[in-house]
This record gives C-alpha cells, structure tokens and sequence, in this order.
C-alpha cells in the first residue's frame, strides 16, 4: 500500500505516529491519500511536535513510497549515512522564525531621512525615470529594514547556531529563520516577542520546527542580495 | 491523517510558516518507487514578491512629500505641490497639464494637413 512518508527519526524516537523502522532509523508514515492543504499543514504541525523530543529531517511533503519494504530499501538503506549526519548535527536543535513587520510609514520617514540629498529636483521626468526613482527607494526600504532587523535580532544571532533569510512578502517585512539549541528557544522567543513593545514592530515568531532551512550547509544556502 | 494539536506558542503563525516550507524538506533521490508527488494539487498560496509600478510610484510620491514637508518645516520658499492628473490622482507622468481651451482646436488642423501631404 503506498505511503506518504513524513520524516526520519531515529529508531526509539518517542512519538505517537506510524514508524516504519530500518536499524537505528525510522521514518514517520502514514496512508497515502491525495493531500489537501489540510493535510499539509497536518504534516508540519507533527513534525514540529515530533522534533521537540529529537532530532527529525524533515522529507518533502508529498514524499510517497510504494510500502514499508520500498521505504526501508529506497529511503533508509540507500540514504542511511547522510541521514545519520543530518540527524547527529541537528540532534537538540530546532528551527525557529521571525517574521517582522514594520510600520511603511516610519520606514519611509527613514529612508528619505537617511537618503534626504537624492530628492532635491525629482519632481519631474518621464514615467521610466520615475519607476527607477521609485524602485531605487523600494531597494533602499529593503536595505534599511534588513540592517534594522540585524540590529534588533542580534541577541537571537548571538545564540543562534545558524541563521538564513527566508523570502519576504513586501519591502517592510523580514523573515528569518534561526537554528537554535532547545534551551535557547524560550529566550529568544521572549526576545522576539518583546520587540513589539520596544521597538514598536509587529513581530510574530514561530517554532519550534524542524530545521527545514538548516538540512544544507549554511555556506550552501543562497539568497539574492535584495530578495527579488 | 488526523491532525494533531498545533503545537503551544506556534499559533496561526504555522499556515504562514506552511508557505514558506512547503517547498523545502529533504527530497530522497531514488528510484521510481519513492517520488514526491501532491504539491502541484495543492492550492496553497505561495507569496512571491512582484514590486510593482504601482509601489514604486506610490515610495517615490511618498519620498516627494516628504521632501515638501521638510521645505515647509524649514520655512524656507515652499514648492508648489506637484501637478495631479488621471483618474486616480496620479502625478507626475506629464510635465505640464494641457490647456482645457486647446482642446477644441487640436483635431481639426493636423488631420487637414495629413491629408493634403498624402495627395
């Protein structure tokens, strides 16, 4: 019977799901059916609770295998090493996000503050000029909003193993992801939280996750310079 | 699949936090009897980030009345605010706005002309 697979945990991993088991691996299944978003947001919401009694790499969701014996041959057999590192360097850590939102207005205000010499005499020219003139504040929101954040997020940096910027909906909001030790987790969530009150932003985190943005090297993750 | 409790603290963020994982997680390359296969049919949204004009004149409005602003704090010769024109109040696109009185004039003459040049 086919089998929608999860993520991998080690053999013994205290968990209340199906586990298919192959020596000290195991992968978290269930029955295959066609996934909704439902069932999507299902599968994240057990591994995030999965990965606070260890260490889980998550699969793709959508991930099928034809039985247990395909998932013992195809997914742990065939991948057995690179699971075990993934699991030995994840092993107490989880994922964490930020996602901060700040105010346009006030954002803009500082912009133009900062770049306050570029706006003598714009206020003319063609719609082509003034489309770069506009799409050169929008890159100086992102430039802004991201040094903000790095300076507001530094106590999460300094106890975070890792870290990647994750896509971004619009020039004022910033999105972060932190690979952190178990026991950092609560201070930087209080840190995170506390953000809305001292610096006046809409900050929202979320986690604990699994380390979703961390299975790579961080050398190896790439990101454009403005995020578009 | 039975959904199980969201875990404490992750709140609503967890849909958000969807969007931006759904795509990512280890992908196990084998054989043809392990594949990943469900996310094209599912209608999940995915943000992408298109800037569009509109934002763009909208910062660069934005920047301009600030610019009016800090002429007027400093109580220096304020400018005249900039022309407004189009049906959403847009700005800036023409340099000067056409003289109303023109208007009757302008689609007699150069059609004449067209024709005679044509002869």
């Amino acid at each position: 019977m086919t089998l929608l697979l999860h993520g991998v945990v080690r053999a013994g991993h205290p968990s209340g799901p199906r586990v298919v088991t192959w020596q000290d691996l195991a992968v978290v299944v269930s029955d295959w059916r066609t996934p909704t978003q439902q069932d999507a947001l299902a599968h994240l919401a057990m591994l995030s609770e999965l990965v606070l009694a260890g260490p889980v790499v998550p699969l793709k969701f959508g991930t099928t295998a034809t039985g247990e014996d395909a998932v013992r041959t195809e997914v742990l057999a065939a991948a057995a090493p690179r699971l075990r590192a993934h699991l030995d360097r994840l092993d107490g850590m989880v994922e964490l996000h930020a996602y901060l939102r700040f105010n346009e207005d006030e954002a803009l205000q500082a912009v133009f503050d900062e770049h306050r010499s570029e706006w003598h005499g714009t206020g003319s020219g063609d719609l082509s000029t003034r489309i770069r003139l506009g799409e050169r504040v929008a890159q100086q929101l992102v430039a802004w909003r991201r040094a903000r954040s790095d300076a507001l997020l530094a106590p999460v940096v300094a106890a975070a193993r890792a870290e990647v910027r994750l896509p971004d909906r619009d020039h004022v909001e910033e999105r972060r992801a932190f690979l952190l030790p178990h026991k950092e987790v609560e201070p930087a969530r209080a840190a995170i939280g506390a953000l809305q009150v001292v610096a006046g932003v809409d900050a929202e985190c979320v986690g604990p996750l699994p380390a979703y943005n961390f299975l790579t090297e961080p050398a190896e993750t790439t990101s454009s310079r403005w995020g578009w | 699949m039975t959904a199980p409790p969201l875990i404490p603290g992750t709140g609503g963020g967890l849909a958000e936090a969807l969007n931006i994982l759904l795509d990512k997680g280890l992908v196990i390359d084998a054989s043809v009897r392990v594949t990943v296969i469900g996310i094209e049919i599912l209608a999940i949204e995915v943000k992408v980030v298109i800037a569009s004009v509109d934002t763009y004149i909208r910062y660069l409005e934005a920047m301009q009345r600030l610019e009016v602003q800090r002429r007027q704090l400093l109580g220096g010769t304020t400018p005249p605010p900039p022309v407004t024109q189009g049906v959403m109040g847009t700005y800036g696109l023409l340099t000067t706005p056409v003289p109303a009185a023109a208007v009757g004039v302008v689609p007699t003459a150069p059609i004449q002309q067209v024709e005679s040049e044509q002869q």
